[in-house]
């Protein structure tokens, strides 16, 4: 039970719950964030496989290509916060609508 | 690093889910972002659990930073606070829905446990079977990180910073055109504070950018202090929020077409694409990386003023029309 198998399960975890969020939260702030999770889910799966052997120094190609994921992500959220501004300042709703019932 | 601080790394897992789940199920905005901004530091400590300290300071800084600021600074324009709550009323979507997270959690889950316990570990080998550790002294950097970043996967770092200005191409039409915002005067203490701290940042952020090349640090961590201290400026209203001024685009493409040329400047010699001069990767390395620093700073920035809240009135935006197009202007440089 090394640091990288809890941290890749954790990882997994965090990816599901940010995919179930990003599916079944209703407002689209959250919706962004379950988003944010899942990718930073995705970094720690990536990341906990450079350490797989604690004997050899890290692995630095996972890291260098998580360091890259961040950035990018950082730069798709606020993207998508400008669009959600959007949304919000010319008054169309926030949340995914309703289900139909029946 | 099977030492005894196990029991940290499952109550920092734990930790994690509990803070990500508490983020998305709860109906006040404000403690989602809040929550979030605590997810990216629990995320840093895990990273320098995993020894991957590069990636934690990128993480702290960018990640958990400046993401909790572009998101305060949305919930502070759309004035919005309220989320609402996961589907409470429809019964059948619910457990559908767990069933099928359950699924996608098993299968995830599977197949982490497969690839760490089965598959065999390979390193970081070419075909040939060189490994970055045989290379290390050619490519002009000790830290294997920046190594990889800018000379190994050079590429994916070329694509990326394009992305990034894609980002705020995508993002720039759709900001709001600005009307003549007055400066806001500056208190003694807040300008004494500010005095003390930006040259602090920029000096802090020159270093880590200089000693990316032997210990965790680089460009885009350098990038991310510099561009805390354009937020700093636009939150104290020392710069107009409106930033994305004509001559600060220089900026913006400065890092990108700069790395671009070094790319094809090879070509024109006859090296490869994106091969440095023998002896002066090290060199090339750090005249790309403050290249990339001033312009990640500048994409974050701008960025950061896209979502800035001292905007127009809303009722402005329903009666503007091309032809007021005069009324609103952009700022004077």
């Amino acid at each position: 039970m090394t640091p990288a198998v809890i941290y890749s399960l954790a990882g997994a975890a965090l990816f599901s719950l940010g995919l179930g969020g990003l599916f079944f939260c209703r407002h689209f702030f959250q919706k962004i964030l379950a988003m944010n999770f899942a990718g930073s889910g995705g970094f720690l799966v990536v990341v906990a496989f450079s350490r797989r052997q604690s004997e050899l120094p890290p692995d630095p190609v996972p890291q260098a290509l998580v360091l890259t994921g961040i950035v990018v992500a950082v730069s798709a959220t606020a993207v998508m916060l400008t669009l959600y501004r959007r949304l919000v300042t010319s008054r169309e709703p926030t949340t995914a609508p309703e289900r139909p019932k029946g | 690093m099977n030492d005894g601080f196990i029991w940290l790394d499952v109550s920092l897992a734990i930790g994690l889910l509990i803070v990500a789940l508490y983020t998305l199920l709860t109906s006040d905005l404000f403690q989602a972002a809040v929550l979030f901004l605590v997810f990216g530091l629990l995320m840093a400590i895990g990273w320098c659990r995993l020894q991957a300290v590069d990636v934690a300071i990128a993480e702290a800084a960018i990640g958990a930073g400046l993401t909790g600021a572009l998101l305060f600074n949305t919930l502070a324009t759309t004035r919005t606070y309220a989320g609402s709550s996961s589907t409470k009323d429809d019964a059948g979507l619910q457990i559908f829905s767990f069933l099928g997270l359950g699924f996608v959690l098993f299968t995830v889950i599977g197949f982490t446990l497969m690839a760490t316990a089965i598959m065999p570990v390979a390193t970081s080998a070419l075909p040939s079977g060189i490994t970055i550790g045989d290379t290390q002294a050619e490519s002009g950097v000790s830290n294997r990180v920046t190594a990889v970043l800018l000379n190994y996967r050079a590429y994916d770092t070329l694509l990326e910073v394009a992305v990034m200005l894609t980002a705020v191409w995508a993002a720039m039409p759709l900001r709001r055109l600005v009307v003549s915002v007055q400066p806001q005067p500056i208190g003694p203490m807040h300008g004494t504070f500010l005095r003390l701290i930006l040259p602090t940042v920029v000096l802090v952020a020159a270093y880590i950018l200089w000693t990316g090349s032997k210990t965790p640090g680089g460009a885009f961590q350098a990038a991310a202090l510099l561009s805390a201290a354009g937020v700093l400026l636009i939150v104290s209203g020392v710069l107009p929020p409106s930033i994305a001024r004509k001559r600060w685009r220089i900026v913006l493409v400065f890092g990108t077409m700069l790395f671009a040329i070094v790319a094809v400047e090879g070509l024109l010699v006859g090296r490869q694409f994106l091969q440095y001069r023998q002896g002066v990767a090290g060199a090339s390395i750090l005249l790309i990386e403050t290249a990339l620093t001033l312009s990640i700073a500048t994409t974050l920035i701008f960025l950061f003023s896209y979502t800035s809240p001292k905007e127009i009135e809303d009722d402005a935006v329903d009666s503007f029309s091309p032809t007021d197009a005069t009324a609103l202007t952009e700022p004077t440089s």
